[in-house]
């Protein structure tokens, strides 16, 4: 049995030798990327042995993703935030990522972090992610689907939404049936839709200013 | 008055995360990262929009800090954060916004360290009243309040005891808050996990 899977690990570890000679890389990327496959092999004897003692593997798998996270960060500057999670799994975390360009690097700018840039915000369980920027917000409302990689909501629908805020209430389901959103979040509500208004953004904070001036 | 009652809960981590829920256009979350008290402020809102113009805001800040500052959008009932990951958060003029306010104040609960605090301010339904009151010796029909009153966009809490009654539901212990009522209707809640 030990034979047996020495000889697997071995077979993987060849295997990530030559992908890591195929992919034009610099040495160090070539290092880590070795590193990478080599910590898998270990966590795949060490889960194979646990199993065989009937030992949970839940333990095992955690510091699996923590090590592999860690390892990816220094690869494909990803970042695992300790705060953020998953809306839907608020137990795992998610990991921020640049969303096509690997050869993004960070911006030291202010706040710290990653600046000016479109990222993903993956959740550590693979189920889920999500988009944001980090000169913008991290959207961490819906999850992204297929349908909408490329942009979505930040097209026609933003600004029909924006238009919308104008219509008088009573017409609005007539307007949502003629082509509106189609995905059941045509009903109106008045808060949600008031506030949610870009007009309504930019005066807002000056009702507030004012509020407080009036207030003492 | 909101940073001297952060001030033990932020000193209980090495680093020190607060939140400003439904930050609308930044007002707090500006005022809580440009005082460099916090290492991290992460001001959140459901409306893209809002969140759109905080940032515009944020842009224009002047003076120089070393908080790190994101904003994330997201539902109150379902706060993308892990468990007891935040030292305080603060929700200003922001409870009676929400469709669901228990299920908000129990992820915010959830979302605390233990002794971290919950600074929220709102309006008792009096105050709703004195805004129709206004606007019918004014003679005309309020298109806000009508709807509100229609569709129950505002919540309305009629009393401190209804708060009080939320908060305890949401998990918060009733020894550990304080609700105070500031001239006819402003409600200022204090709690600690």
């Amino acid at each position: 049995m030990m034979y047996a899977l020495l000889t697997f690990s071995f077979s993987i570890g060849i295997v990530a030798q030559i992908n890591a000679f195929l992919i034009p890389t610099s040495s160090t990327q070539f290092q880590l990327k070795f590193q990478l496959q080599s910590q898998e092999n270990a966590n795949n004897a060490n889960n194979a042995n646990n199993n065989n003692n009937g030992v949970t593997t839940t333990i095992q798998e955690m510091k699996r993703a923590k090590a592999k996270a860690e390892l990816q960060s220094l690869i494909l500057g990803t970042v695992t935030d300790p705060v953020l999670a998953c809306p839907l799994n608020p137990n795992s975390s998610l990991v921020i990522g640049p969303k096509k360009s690997l050869l993004s690097s960070y911006g030291g700018g202010r706040g710290g972090g990653l600046t000016g840039r479109e990222v993903v915000l993956e959740s550590m369980d693979r189920c889920h992610v999500y988009r944001g920027r980090t000169d913008g917000f991290y959207d961490l409302l819906n999850p992204v689907t297929d349908g909408d990689e490329n942009g979505g909501d930040f097209g026609l629908q933003s600004v029909w939404n924006a238009a919308r805020v104008f219509v008088p209430p009573p017409l609005r389901p007539m307007l949502n049936r003629g082509g509106g959103d189609g995905d059941g979040d045509g009903d109106y509500v008045p808060m949600r839709d008031l506030f949610t208004s870009p007009a309504v953004s930019f005066a807002y904070e000056r009702g507030w200013r004012q509020g407080f001036a009036a207030a003492g | 008055m909101v940073r001297d009652f952060f001030e033990d809960s932020v000193a209980m981590t090495e680093k020190s995360v607060v939140v400003d829920m439904s930050c609308a256009t930044g007002l707090f979350t500006r005022r809580l990262a440009t005082s460099d008290k916090y290492d991290r402020v992460i001001g959140c809102d459901y409306s893209e929009s809002m969140l759109s113009e905080a940032r515009r805001r944020i842009n224009s800040i002047e003076s120089e800090y070393d908080t790190q500052l994101d904003l994330v959008r997201l539902d109150v009932a379902k706060i993308p954060m892990r468990t007891s990951s935040v030292n305080a958060l603060h929700a200003g003029a922001a409870m009676h916004c929400w469709p669901d306010v228990v299920a908000g104040l129990s992820e915010i609960y959830r979302v605390l360290i233990p002794g971290g605090k919950y600074f929220g301010s709102t309006f008792l339904s009096a105050y709703f009243r004195g805004l129709q009151s206004a606007e019918d010796l004014a003679g005309g029909t309020s298109n806000v309040s009508d709807l509100a009153k229609d569709s129950q966009a505002f919540q309305y809490f009629e009393s401190v005891d209804v708060l009080k009654e939320m908060l305890v539901q949401a998990g918060f212990q009733e020894e550990k808050l304080t609700i105070d009522v500031l001239g006819s209707a402003c409600v200022i809640i204090k709690a600690e996990k």
